[in-house]
C-alpha cells in the first residue's frame, strides 16, 4: 500500500451520520440562478411547511434566437450569474430555474444568440455538453439573450444569510425549560400538531441548541401558549404574523396565474414561514409588476428575486 | 430490487460511510459533507429510476454537489478552528494537507487513493480525460507528500 493510501486510511476513524431522514424530507435544491446560501447546522424547519411550500417551474427553452447577431449597442442591458450550457451543437442557454445535478447537468432557460466557449474558462463536458458558470452581461429581447461583454468567474455570493432563527429575545437568564421530560423531539410535533389546527396559525419552525421551539400565529398569544404548553415543555418562542399560513398557501396559489398575467416569467415559487412571505424566483422583474404584486397582496407579502438584473 | 426507493436505501446503507469520509476529506468540512451527502441522495430519491448503476451515480453526483458548493463559496485556505476543532488531531491534519491541494487534484486522490473509485469514472466526475486524470492524481499525490512530510507525517 502506498504512503498517500495509508495515510488517507486515517479517515476511517471517523464515524458518519445518519442523514437518510434528511434526504427522505428535502426538497433537492435548485441551481445557481437565484440561488440563496443556506444555513448548515441545527436548523429543521417543520417538515410539513417545506413538503408543501416550493414549487420549482422547468422554464422552457424560448425562441431559437440568432446565431452570431450583434447587439444592440442601444438596448438596456441585464446581468445575471448563472449556468451556461451547451448540448451538441444546440445554441448554448443561460440556464434558468431548476437545474439537474446529474452528469452532465440539465435545464431549462434562456438561449444565448452570441455564445463563444473560447472567451469562457473553466468550462466542463460530458457526453457532448458543455458547461460553467458565469457572470453574464447582455441585452435581453424577452426570448433570448445577447452578451454585450465576454462571460467571468462570478464573485462569490457575500449578501446577508437568510437565517431561520426564533425571533424572541432569549432573555437574560436563557431560555426557560418548564419542564424538561416534555421537551424531546416527540413533544414538539406534538405542541406544531395543536398550533397548525388554529385558525390563525402562521408557521412554525425550529432552531438552535436548546432547541427553541417557535410558533406563529395573527393574534391571542397568550391563550396559544396556554395550548401549546400543555404539550411543549421546552423554550417556546410565541410571535404574532401579519398572514396566516393558509393565506400564504392562498397567495402562493394565486401569484402563478397573476405573474403569468403581469408578464413575468416565473421560475419557483416557495413559502418562506420564518419570514410570513411567499418567495418567487422569475426571469426578469419590472418595477410596474411588482407595484401590482404588492397592490393585489399587500405591503411585504411577496419577495421577487429576479434572475436577470438591469446593470446600473 | 425493483423499486428505486429500496434500490437507492441499498445503495446509501452500502456507500455511506466511505462516501460521507471522502466528502470531508474534499470539503474539509464535515457539515458540507451531511450537506452533500443529504443532497445527492435528496436528488436520487427525486429521480427514482433510468439509472443504472446507482454506486456510481451517487458517487459522482455527490462529489459534484460538493464541489459546486466549493466553488460558490470562497476558495477553501487553511481550515479555521471552526472547521476543524470537531476532527481528531491526526484526520485534522491530514484534511489540512488536503485542502491546500487544487480542487481537482484533492477530488482525484480522494477518490482514487481513498475510495478506490475507478480513473474512469474519476475522469467522467471531473469531465476530462483519464489523462487529464493521472496528471491531477499524481500533482496532487506529490504536494500532498510533500505537506505530510513538513508535518512528519510520512
Amino acid at each position: 500500500m502506498s504512503d498517500i493510501k495509508r495515510n488517507l486510511r486515517i479517515l476511517d476513524g471517523l464515524e458518519p451520520p445518519d442523514v437518510w431522514g434528511d434526504a427522505e424530507t428535502r426538497i433537492p435544491r435548485n441551481g445557481v440562478v437565484g440561488d440563496r446560501p443556506r444555513r448548515r447546522g441545527p436548523v429543521i424547519v417543520v417538515a410539513f411547511a417545506v413538503s408543501i411550500a416550493s414549487i420549482a417551474f422547468l422554464v422552457r427553452a424560448v425562441g431559437s434566437g440568432t446565431d452570431g447577431e450583434p447587439a444592440d449597442p442601444n438596448a438596456r442591458r441585464y446581468e445575471a450569474n448563472g449556468m451556461v450550457l451547451q448540448e451538441g451543437e444546440g445554441p448554448a442557454k443561460l440556464c434558468l430555474g431548476v437545474i439537474l445535478d446529474s452528469l452532465p447537468p440539465q435545464c431549462g432557460g434562456l438561449p444565448i444568440t452570441n455564445w463563444d466557449w473560447d472567451a469562457a474558462e473553466g468550462e466542463e463536458s460530458a457526453q457532448g455538453v458543455r458547461w460553467g458558470v458565469y457572470h453574464v452581461v447582455g441585452s435581453y429581447d424577452g426570448t433570448s439573450f445577447t452578451l454585450t461583454e465576454p462571460p467571468v468567474t462570478p464573485e462569490p455570493y457575500v449578501g446577508p444569510p437568510d437565517e431561520i432563527v426564533a425571533p424572541c429575545q432569549e432573555p437574560s437568564s436563557g431560555w426557560p425549560v418548564p419542564d424538561p421530560s416534555t421537551a424531546g423531539d416527540a413533544d414538539f410535533r406534538r405542541a406544531t400538531n395543536v398550533a397548525e389546527k388554529e385558525p390563525d396559525f402562521a408557521g412554525a419552525w425550529i432552531d438552535g441548541s436548546p432547541t427553541v421551539l417557535t410558533l406563529a400565529f395573527t393574534g391571542d398569544l397568550q391563550r396559544h401558549e396556554t395550548e401549546v404548553r400543555q404539550e411543549w415543555g421546552g423554550p417556546l418562542c410565541l410571535w404574532e404574523f401579519d398572514r396566516t399560513f393558509d393565506e400564504l398557501r392562498r397567495i402562493q396559489r394565486d401569484l402563478e396565474p397573476a405573474s403569468e398575467e403581469l408578464g413575468l416569467t416565473l421560475l419557483s415559487s416557495g413559502i418562506a414561514v420564518y419570514r410570513n412571505q411567499v418567495d418567487i424566483d422569475v426571469v426578469l422583474a419590472d418595477d410596474e409588476a411588482l407595484a401590482e404584486l404588492e397592490r393585489r397582496f399587500g405591503p411585504g407579502a411577496v419577495r421577487v428575486t429576479s434572475a436577470l438584473t438591469p446593470v446600473t | 430490487m425493483s423499486d428505486p426507493h429500496v434500490a437507492i436505501e441499498h445503495v446509501y446503507l452500502e456507500q455511506r460511510a466511505k462516501l460521507w469520509r471522502a466528502l470531508v476529506a474534499f470539503t474539509g468540512d464535515r457539515h458540507a459533507a451531511d450537506d452533500a451527502l443529504a443532497e445527492t441522495f435528496a436528488q436520487a430519491l427525486a429521480r427514482g429510476e433510468g439509472v443504472e448503476r446507482w454506486d456510481a451515480w451517487v458517487w459522482r453526483t455527490a462529489f459534484r454537489v460538493a464541489a459546486g458548493d466549493l466553488a460558490r463559496k470562497e476558495r477553501p485556505g487553511p481550515l479555521t478552528e471552526t472547521h476543524s476543532y470537531e476532527l481528531p488531531a491526526p484526520i485534522d491534519h491530514l484534511v489540512r494537507a488536503l485542502v491546500q491541494l487544487s480542487a481537482k487534484q484533492r477530488l482525484a486522490v480522494v477518490l482514487h487513493d481513498y475510495a478506490d473509485r475507478s480513473t474512469d469514472e474519476i475522469a467522467e466526475t471531473l469531465g476530462c480525460s483519464r489523462a487529464t486524470v493521472h496528471v491531477h492524481l499524481s500533482q496532487g499525490r506529490r504536494r500532498l507528500r510533500e505537506l505530510l512530510k513538513e508535518d512528519g507525517d510520512v
